[in-house]
């Protein structure tokens, strides 16, 4: 498996839906397992222009020179010990600068410094829940679409409970608001796909498996220390989104 | 990853959905079902994201988004 390769088993299921990326979504198929070689993929990567400041900044910070290797887009979309070695310092600077935070929050009440200060890291999750306007729509009382989206565009676990072709059974904790806390709620069964695009990423899903998913398609088979990294850093990202909320 | 992006309305809204234009020219259906404000119709900026429209942006102001985002997709490039 080459670098990039994880990068893109999780850029491809918005990617398809319209969200980010190129507009065809076969550019980043053929640049990541075709027979483009490894600077064609980051011109595409380039183009996921809310992803790429953060795998410059994670391989930056560790002394990795390549923002696609594997380990940079494990520790942004799933989460890793490499997070730790961004300073807080230059994860503020980065979403200060990040393409997001000039349209993010039309209704200015991101408490971005607050929360990058209150744990905030450099990964996916927090992104989506922390510089994205949704969580402040859903808290302002707009909580539909505002939660289903954070549901989708977050990476998820579950547990693989039936597999009907493409069509997958999971057990997953789905987020909800308490008042203004936002929190995982109990296990509920719900249907996601295998592949997106007729492209899939896991072959031979078994019950039983932990997976992860994006946009509700499956991305990866999850190692029980990916999952526990998962988790973790979910768990962090909430705790510091709440700030605001606990202390209000 | 989805970005908030700028897109321009190119017809009047159909049952809670709109056409927009984004600003390299591509043509997409977002959904209203997130926007405040009052409904917008053909030549507004809106702000779109995971293909719902959240608000209108003052024409002054998304020229001078779509500037700057122009400029460093440039320097991008």
């Amino acid at each position: 498996m080459r670098n990039g390769s994880l990068f893109a088993r999780y850029a491809h299921p918005p990617n398809v839906l319209g969200h980010c990326g190129p507009v065809d979504p076969a550019a980043l198929v053929t640049a990541t397992w075709g027979d483009g070689g490894s600077d064609e993929l980051a011109l595409v990567a380039r183009r996921f222009a809310g992803v790429w400041p953060y795998l410059e900044l994670i391989a930056a910070s560790n002394g990795i020179s390549d923002p696609l290797d594997d380990r940079v887009a494990e520790a942004y979309w799933v989460g890793s010990s490499l997070l730790e070695g961004v300073s807080t310092s230059s994860l503020l600077g980065c979403v200060r600068a990040h393409p997001d935070g000039r349209l993010g929050d039309p209704l200015g009440h991101s408490r971005l410094e607050l929360w990058v200060n209150a744990g905030g890291i450099a990964n996916h999750g927090f992104h989506v829940l922390a510089v994205y306007p949704w969580l402040a729509l859903a808290r302002s009382g707009r909580r539909e679409p505002a939660i289903s989206v954070l549901e989708r565009c977050r990476i998820r676990w579950g547990r693989v409970e039936r597999v009907d072709s493409d069509d997958v059974a999971i057990r997953s904790r789905r987020l909800y608001l308490d008042g203004q806390r936002l929190a995982l709620g109990e296990e509920r069964v719900e249907q996601v796909r295998c592949s997106a695009d007729d492209f899939g990423f896991v072959a031979d899903l078994e019950p039983g498996d932990m997976v992860s998913l994006h946009w509700d398609r499956v991305c990866d088979r999850l190692h029980p220390d990916a999952l526990a990294n998962l988790q973790h850093y979910t768990a962090r990202s909430l705790e510091a989104v709440n700030t605001e909320a606990s202390q209000d | 990853m989805c970005m908030s992006r700028l897109h321009r309305v190119v017809s009047a809204p159909i049952g809670g959905w709109v056409t927009v234009e984004d600003v390299e020219g591509d043509e997409h259906r977002v959904s209203l079902l997130a926007f405040e404000g009052s409904q917008p119709g053909p030549g507004d900026w809106l702000v779109v994201h995971s293909g719902y429209a959240l608000q209108s942006v003052d024409p002054a102001e998304a020229s001078a988004i779509t500037n700057e985002l122009r400029a460093a997709q440039t320097v991008e490039r």
